[in-house]
């Protein structure tokens, strides 16, 4: 069996293109032969129009031979008679008169003719009246001629004309030149060339016998038709000239006289041809592609048909179409056989699937639907419709926008819109009205339904209500945001790893304690990221990961550990680590909890000091505030009795009294300092030129060079002088007694701000640095030089540093040393600046108060309301003294009560066994807001020495004071 | 599969056009003489005569199954014009050439020949400079250097000449030249006063010319070597001038054109002629018959040279079937052919060794008198 297309292909070829070549062929064919017969008769008609010619001109000739031979009558004027005829007839190149033999008798011209013409005439002829000679080289003329002869019975001989062909020659010639590619000519019956166009043939004699035209014409008159001369196709026409038995040929060459009817036959072929081919070629094509190939197509692909399932199956037992060729039609109709069978199969089991798959939709307790592009459901199962609490019927044709809130409308078009042929499916969450008017989540998976041209026709939706899940996952993200935050906020680094030490998470302060953010960190080994050694040893800390796993408890570091971060920083750390387990207590992992202590570590360094200064100012304080008291009362006497005294000599030792009482003022100025009572009588002002002028008269008569380096703009600051010039006064002492050769003491201030510091808070500072040239503090003493009492010297108390320390303490500041052996100390104190209040300006001095009236002192102090009550007298008051402030209220009272006006109370701070001072300032304050109300005490660092108003006092005075500083207090308070 | 019904067309097309592509095997000959001019009686001739003979041969089934074709080429009687067409015939292909007429042309295209794997054979050339040498000429025509003395020595045998005059013409000097040479060398015997006279070219000068040298003195002898045409011109002045002188003509004359042209003014003249034909032999009546009815016209002396070569090279082409290689030998070999002109043999050198004959022309035909047989040694 043969395919469809052979079969059509071999009915073209056969029954349409090939019999349409054989007709165009034979009528091409057939129109070229009638072309050729009709240009080969009128070629033949034309060649004997030439004979007729020639013959004419041979006629002519021999007319004129017969006239010579008429005039030949008297044998004496025979040559002149010749003369006559050579002369008048230019046809003939001479004339002569032969004998029976043919040999020359006379000729004209005379040495020209030939001798003998027997070899020259054919001897059949010579029966003839005229007769032509075979053509010959006229030497007179120089060129191939011929004879024309007449029997003459008067001389019993002949009688020769030597024809000049050269009029013949040039009608030839002519004749020749008028036909294209072709020639004419003249041959005698032998084939020798009488006349053409080309002389040298004619000169050199061709001989043209074996043309097969003149083969032909023998007995015949005239031959015309194609013949191969010299591989050359012609086409000749000849005419024999009966009475001279020449022949004239007419030859012109095939090709060039048919080309143009091949051509035009040829190209009338190949057109009707082309155009057949064309018509069979598109028709095939046609046939092809609208029948051939759709049912070859359909046939092939007939044979395989896809399971539901998306196997093939096989329908026909045949063969493949391209193994071996069948009829398409043969296999169509098998085909179909079996196609049915297996359809109605297929329809049976369609029918069980789609009841199968009905349920499945129906019973489904998502919400299913199907609804057009413009919404309108086409379909609910029986969840959708009883979520919605409506009947299939209700639902079906409603637009199912309806079911949702405006505001989510847009958003479930909008992702209808997104799919595509290519992309047919999305899923999409959004509100819907509930059958109870409520809005509900839901997630929806919509499938867009195409045709086969991709148009979309409708679509299908399967729902389901998330609400509860919705706010599950809300409160979740909550929870891990909160979560998230809260682990953020930590003040604590926390590192978690996994089971194998790799680190999970860093937060804030972990990425910042140990140098690595959580990117870099992440998937390292914790050893990497969290390098902790032993602060005293400089050994390695055990990897807290691997304890907390091998003990699977919560583990602490040990003490004296330090954090190397990734930039190299040290930090003395804290840590715990504690696994990290699941719900089955499986441990996941470890979580490490660390925080910095450096700071916390120097500031607990610091409380313990400031706690056993503390301590040991109780007791300092205690003994130097008894010892100053008494120092008071001698040192206010002293200073009576050289008021008094008009004795040089006493005046002398009393100023030298004075002096030593200076000295003793001072050492127990010093233990106040650091006792509870040194508080310092602050006032702002510049620190410099102050420490310049003090530090220069520590060093003045010492072989010490100071330079100094001050900022400009260097801060004020609120800074007692005294104390502060203490301070100066020890340092630098101290530089010049650890350089007794000689060095260089530099002193620098700047401003500084401060914002972490372990100790002080945050705020400007002034920094004063001290830097010597000596030999250093050893490492190992460095602890201890603030401590009361420690000295390397011999002749120190140990009590210098100590009590810088608490003045610079007292002051709010602080005072560091850096000091390396061999290399100098550097001693730096920190002061806080005042940045706002403007300097207080230096009070003018006063003359010395003198007012009248009461003033009540109330000290437990005999000695001291003694000194204080003959000070006031000499200012011009009036003194009551009482030692327990109960008693001075008491008279206080009395007096308000009695009229009589006190003018001010002086009150001491600490009182024991009784009220003391701020309880009794209070109380009077209860009677009398006004009077002023001086506190009084050893202790000026206290803070009601401080901030006097604060307690109800008017202001502070400082023990033990002068006359001149009482007087310069009340000039200030009291009006005079 | 609409293209595969078109394959028997297409296959009949292309085998159609593979056999007219095929050439024809035929043998080639060349033929080189002059066929135009004055002269031209040679030529035409002889060209006729091996026609007619290639003719035969075809007719007779050809050489070793080959036809024979004939290549005809006008060498117009200039040597460089020989020269000109032996060169296109060798490029042609031609197995080898007939000709040339004259000797003059045949030296002049000899070095051409040398330098092809071709041979060139003659029918007319008879000067003795190509004699005796190792070469590819060959000829049928026997040394003029016999004919010359046989001639010179048959007219200082016969006749006591006082006055002997020898015309010659300037072209064809390597035949002219040694020809007269040769004859005075057997002439010169009897010490007659010898005038030598150059024939001018123009026959309308010849009158005044044989007038001028008659005007002086009366010459009882005269040796005319040049073509027949021309010597029967000074045949027929004399004629007319009704001088008549013992007439001595050249080889090269003594053709049918002497006789046609010369008629009575020729009559009694004396010809050398090697290989003097026997028109009575049957062989001979078969070819003046063949000749006649094939060009209407009686064959000259050079027709029946021109037709004898291409028997001869036919002969030979047998024996190299058809072949170039072997020719010289094949055709040296040739000895004692039997041809109308006697028993034609060829040596070793290409030469024809054939009697000479002593001819008279009578009632115009041509009678032999005496002939001659031929030995190299003949001249000496």
């Amino acid at each position: 069996m043969k395919k469809l297309s052979s079969i059509i292909n071999a009915f073209l070829i056969k029954w349409l293109l090939i019999p349409a070549i054989v007709f165009t062929i034979f009528f091409s064919t057939f129109w070229i032969c009638i072309e050729f017969k009709e240009i080969k008769q009128l070629q033949l008609y034309h060649t004997k129009n030439i004979s007729q010619h020639v013959k004419a001109y041979l006629s002519n000739c021999s007319d004129n031979i017969s006239h010579a031979e008429f005039h030949l009558d008297n044998p004496y004027f025979v040559a002149k008679k010749l003369q006559e005829v050579a002369g008048s007839h230019l046809s003939f190149n001479a004339i002569c008169l032969l004998d029976k033999n043919m040999r020359t008798i006379k000729s004209v011209p005379e040495y020209s003719f030939k001798g003998d013409f027997t070899g020259l005439i054919n001897q059949k002829n010579t029966n003839h009246t005229f007769f032509l000679s075979s053509p010959y080289y006229s030497i007179q003329k120089s060129k191939t001629t011929v004879a024309m002869l007449k029997k003459t019975d008067k001389y019993n001989g002949f009688i020769l004309a030597e024809l000049n062909l050269s009029g013949l020659d040039d009608y030839i010639k002519s004749l020749t030149d008028s036909i294209k590619k072709g020639s004419v000519f003249i041959t005698d019956s032998y084939g020798n060339l009488i006349s053409h166009s080309n002389s040298k043939l004619v000169n050199s004699q061709e001989n043209f016998a074996n043309m097969k035209i003149i083969k032909r014409l023998k007995n015949k008159k005239s031959v015309s038709g194609f013949f191969l001369e010299k591989n050359d196709l012609k086409l000749m026409s000849c005419a024999k000239i009966n009475s001279a038995e020449w022949i004239v040929v007419l030859e012109q060459d095939a090709i060039t006289i048919f080309n143009p009817v091949i051509i035009s036959g040829f190209s009338f072929l190949c057109a009707v041809f082309i155009l057949f081919f064309l018509f069979i070629f598109l028709l095939n094509k046609r046939l092809y592609k609208s029948v051939v190939l759709p049912v070859s197509d359909f046939a092939k692909k007939i044979d395989l048909i896809k399971k539901s399932n998306g196997h093939l199956i096989k329908i026909s037992e045949t063969k493949s179409l391209e193994s071996e060729p069948f009829l398409e039609l043969y296999h169509l109709n098998k085909s179909f056989s079996k196609m049915h069978e297996i359809l109605a199969k297929r329809e049976n089991a369609l029918k069980e699937s789609e009841e199968k798959y009905k349920s499945i939709v129906e019973d489904n307790p998502s919400l299913i639907c199907a609804f057009l592009p413009d919404a309108t459901i086409t379909f609910a199962n029986n969840a959708y419709c009883k979520y919605f609490n409506k009947t299939r019927e209700e639902l079906t044709g409603t637009n199912f926008l309806e079911l949702l809130p405006e505001n989510d409308r847009q958003t479930a078009l909008k992702n209808l819109s997104l799919l595509t042929f290519d992309s047919p499916i999305n899923e999409t969450e959004h509100h819907v009205i509930d059958s109870n008017g409520k809005l509900r989540w839901h997630r929806w998976i919509d499938r867009a339904i195409f045709d086969n041209n991709k148009k979309l026709i409708s679509f299908q939706s399967i729902g389901e209500d998330i609400t509860e899940k919705k706010i599950d996952e809300e409160n979740l993200a909550a929870e891990r945001e909160r979560l998230a935050v809260t682990l953020r906020s930590i003040g604590d680094g926390v590192i978690t790893t996994d089971t194998q030490g790799k680190i999970v998470l860093l937060n804030k302060v972990a990425e910042s304690l140990t140098g690595w953010n959580l990117q870099e960190a992440k998937g390292k080994n914790l050893t990497d990221v969290f390098n902790i050694i032993n602060e005293e040893t400089g050994v390695p800390h055990e990897n807290p990961v691997e304890k907390v796993l091998s003990t699977g408890e919560i583990v602490e570091l040990e003490n004296h550990t330090i954090l190397i971060s990734k930039n190299g920083d040290k930090r003395v750390i804290s840590d715990s680590g504690a696994p990290i387990k699941d719900m089955k207590s499986k441990t996941i992992g470890v979580v490490l909890v660390f925080r910095d202590m450096t700071e916390k570590k120097k500031m607990q360094e610091a409380l313990e000091k400031t706690a056993k200064l503390e301590s040991l100012g109780v007791l300092a304080g205690g003994i130097a505030h008894d010892f100053n008291n008494l120092l008071g009362g001698i040192f206010g006497y002293i200073d009576l009795a050289l008021e008094l005294s008009n004795e040089e000599k006493i005046k002398k030792f009393l100023t030298l009294s004075m002096d030593a009482m200076e000295r003793a003022k001072n050492l127990t100025g010093q233990l106040l300092t650091f006792s509870k009572g040194g508080a310092p009588i602050k006032e702002t002002g510049h620190l410099f030129p102050f420490i310049k002028q003090a530090a220069d008269f520590a060093l003045s008569g010492s072989n010490i060079k100071c330079n100094f380096k001050i900022q400009d703009n260097l801060l004020m600051c609120n800074f007692d002088k005294n104390q502060m010039g203490q301070v100066v006064d020890n340092l630098v002492i101290n530089a010049k007694q650890a350089m007794p050769l000689g060095g260089e003491l530099n002193i620098e201030a700047k401003n500084i701000f401060l914002d972490h510091h372990p100790i002080l808070k945050p705020g400007h500072y002034i920094e004063i640095s001290f830097q010597d040239t000596g030999p250093g503090i050893p490492l190992n003493i460095q602890p201890r030089i603030f401590d009361p009492f420690f000295t390397t010297k011999e002749k120190g108390h140990g009590i210098g540093l100590t009590t810088s320390y608490s003045i610079i303490e007292k002051h709010g500041g602080l005072i560091e040393v850096e000091s390396l052996p061999k290399k100098g100390s550097i001693f730096k104190i920190y002061l806080p600046a005042n940045e706002s209040e403007s300097l207080k300006t230096e009070k003018p001095y006063q003359q010395n108060h003198y007012g009248s009236g009461e003033i009540l002192i109330i000290d437990d102090e005999e000695l001291l309301i003694s000194m204080t009550s003959s000070m006031l007298e000499m200012l011009g008051y009036k003194a009551v003294g009482k030692k327990k402030a109960e008693e001075g209220i008491e008279y206080f009272k009395e007096s308000k009560a009695k009229g009589l006006n006190i003018s001010a109370i002086i009150c001491d701070l600490t009182i024991p066994g009784g009220m003391d001072g701020v309880k009794a300032a209070t109380e009077i304050r209860k009677i009398d807001t006004e009077i002023p109300i001086f506190v009084s005490s050893g202790y000026s660092e206290d803070p009601v020495m401080t901030n006097p108003l604060k307690y109800g006092f008017t202001a502070s005075i400082p023990k033990p004071f002068k006359r001149s500083e009482l007087s310069s207090l009340l000039n200030n308070y009291l009006k005079l | 599969m609409f293209y595969k019904h078109l394959k028997p067309f297409i296959f009949i097309l292309i085998s159609l056009f593979i056999l007219c592509s095929c050439e024809k095997k035929e043998i080639l000959i060349g033929f080189s003489g002059e066929l135009t001019g004055i002269n031209s009686d040679l030529g035409i001739h002889g060209r006729n005569g091996a026609a007619l003979a290639i003719e035969e041969i075809n007719n007779s089934g050809g050489i070793n199954g080959k036809k024979l074709s004939l290549l005809v080429k006008d060498d117009e009687g200039k040597p460089e014009k020989a020269k000109q067409t032996d060169k296109e015939l060798i490029k042609e292909g031609v197995t080898a050439i007939i000709g040339h007429m004259t000797s003059s042309q045949t030296m002049a295209a000899l070095p051409e020949i040398e330098k092809s794997d071709v041979i060139l054979l003659s029918p007319t050339t008879s000067t003795p400079l190509l004699s005796e040498k190792k070469d590819k000429f060959f000829r049928i025509q026997g040394s003029s250097e016999f004919s010359a003395c046989a001639l010179g020595s048959f007219a200082s045998q016969n006749f006591d000449i006082k006055n002997f005059l020898i015309l010659k013409t300037e072209d064809n000097k390597n035949f002219t030249e040694p020809y007269q040479k040769n004859f005075l060398k057997c002439f010169a015997k009897n010490n007659t006063p010898i005038t030598h006279k150059t024939i001018p070219l123009e026959i309308e000068q010849v009158k005044d010319f044989l007038i001028n040298i008659y005007s002086k003195k009366d010459y009882q002898g005269i040796l005319i070597i040049t073509s027949a045409r021309r010597t029967t011109v000074i045949a027929q002045v004399l004629y007319q001038m009704e001088k008549k002188p013992l007439l001595f003509i050249s080889s090269w004359g003594a053709t049918e054109a002497l006789v046609r042209h010369g008629g009575k003014s020729v009559e009694n003249a004396y010809l050398a002629k090697t290989g003097f034909t026997e028109k009575t032999r049957k062989d001979y009546k078969n070819f003046l018959e063949k000749y006649i009815a094939r060009f209407g016209k009686v064959p000259s002396f050079s027709a029946e040279q021109g037709y004898l070569s291409v028997k001869i090279l036919a002969l030979a082409l047998e024996k190299t079937k058809g072949k170039k290689q072997g020719l010289e030998n094949a055709i040296t070999n040739i000895k004692n052919y039997n041809s109308f002109q006697g028993n034609l043999t060829i040596d070793e050198f290409g030469d024809t060794i054939l009697p000479v004959s002593i001819v008279q022309v009578k009632n115009g035909k041509l009678d032999k008198i005496l002939e001659i047989e031929p030995k190299r040694n003949f001249l000496k």
